[in-house]
């Protein structure tokens, strides 16, 4: 019997289990429009859309209000999900707390074998927040997460707007090519598609940011002349020490000298180009200097303590 | 990766000390050519430092015995665009 979990830590595991998070919203049903809708638009609307209709006016307005009434539910479901998204969130750190706290409170008033297992529990919940409600996790990217979410279905919106707006007599955007739009305008309520676009805006900055620091690093700068030998010398010592840093474990050393040389590096470079960023810029400060030796001197003075 | 200007007047010796210099502190010479005003030379900073140095010459001259070659492009010699190949001795 010592051995089994205290009842405190498979309730906590119980919660955590209920914790798990719907990623999309939930696609409009019948009762969502109007009962006899399967789909939205149905097949009879289709129907009745492309019927035998001589009025251009109500071939648009028709089109229009299925469309209308099409996106009011979906709005409403994704309004649901957000909702329900926040509460899924909120629940499953409220249940690892207490299940944290519970378990911390009755070790602190619990002796022997009984203790210790409601401490090691506490430890186990504590770790089992972490893994699978990842509080950090929702707590930081949620919010942008939504955001991603919203902006796309703002987008795909003005789209299906635009495209009633271009097509006044309901021609060209039929009731069949809006299906498709508002298919995708449902879909885009998708934390797994939000996240997708987050990651890849995530990775154009990083792309960016490097290739900022590629150009910087590509700026050509004019040598009209050899170095004085004891100059030369000097620099190729210098830059030999910064070259024979290894990847990972000088990564912090690396930073701090790019930092004190004044080299443009972006976080997360790879190490080898930092490490060319810091050398371009040695260089580079001593034979653009009026004074290379003296130059050679303040990066020696800047580099040395580093290493 | 660094790029240097070398001006146009430069002679070919004063240009391949230069080059022999750069190779010393930064890396390997990997292209050269010239931006109309001055040669242009590029260095791969994170490569390793030759053993040998680069040396350029005009491509129209026999390619030095035991040597490799490591890149060609046309470069100001004493104010005079040139084709030139820079070799490495093996």
């Amino acid at each position: 019997m010592q051995n089994r979990l205290p009842v405190f830590l498979v309730a906590a595991l119980a919660l955590s289990g209920c914790a798990s998070i719907r990623g999309m919203q939930e696609p409009i049903t019948a009762s969502d429009v109007d009962a006899s809708k399967l789909v939205c638009p149905s097949v009879a609307e289709v129907d009745k859309f492309n019927g035998a209709w001589t009025q251009t006016i109500d071939r648009r307005n028709f089109r229009d209000q299925v469309i209308a009434a099409c996106i009011k539910a979906i709005d409403r479901n994704y309004a649901q999900f957000k909702v329900k998204l926040q509460e899924d969130a909120v629940g499953a750190n409220l249940a690892t707390d207490l299940a944290s706290l519970g378990l911390s409170g009755a070790a602190a008033i619990t002796k022997g074998q009984t203790a210790k297992q409601f401490a090691q529990g506490s430890t186990v919940v504590i770790g089992i927040g972490t893994a699978i409600n990842k509080d950090v996790f929702y707590e930081q990217a949620l919010p942008a997460v939504e955001s991603a979410m919203d902006a796309n279905r703002a987008t795909l919106l003005a789209g299906i707007l635009n495209s009633e707006k271009n097509d006044p007599d309901a021609t060209s955007y039929t009731l069949t090519s809006a299906a498709l739009d508002l298919d995708a305008y449902q879909s885009a309520g998708n934390i797994y598609t939000a996240i997708a676009v987050l990651t890849k805006t995530a990775s154009d900055a990083s792309q960016q940011a490097s290739q900022d620091v590629a150009n910087a690093q590509m700026a050509s700068y004019a040598v009209t002349a050899p170095l004085d030998s004891a100059t030369q010398a000097g620099l190729v010592a210098l830059n030999k020490s910064i070259k024979a840093l290894k990847d990972p474990a000088d990564r912090a050393k690396l930073d701090s000298i790019a930092g004190a040389v004044g080299a443009q590096h972006a976080a997360g470079m790879a190490f080898r180009a930092e490490l060319g960023a810091v050398i371009y810029k040695t260089t580079q400060r001593v034979r653009t200097a009026a004074n290379p030796a003296a130059e050679l001197a303040t990066l020696q003075g800047l580099v040395t303590p580093l290493l | 990766m660094s790029t240097i200007t070398v001006p146009a007047g430069s002679t070919l010796a004063n240009t391949n000390a230069i080059i022999a210099q750069m190779e010393q502190t930064n890396g390997p010479l990997t292209a050269m050519g010239n931006d109309g005003k001055s040669s242009t030379f590029t260095f791969d900073d994170a490569g390793d430092n030759p053993a040998n140095p680069a040396v350029a010459q005009a491509s129209s001259s026999p390619a030095p015995a035991n040597s490799t070659q490591v890149c060609a492009g046309s470069i100001f010699v004493a104010g005079t665009l040139t084709p030139s190949t820079a070799y490495r001795a093996n």
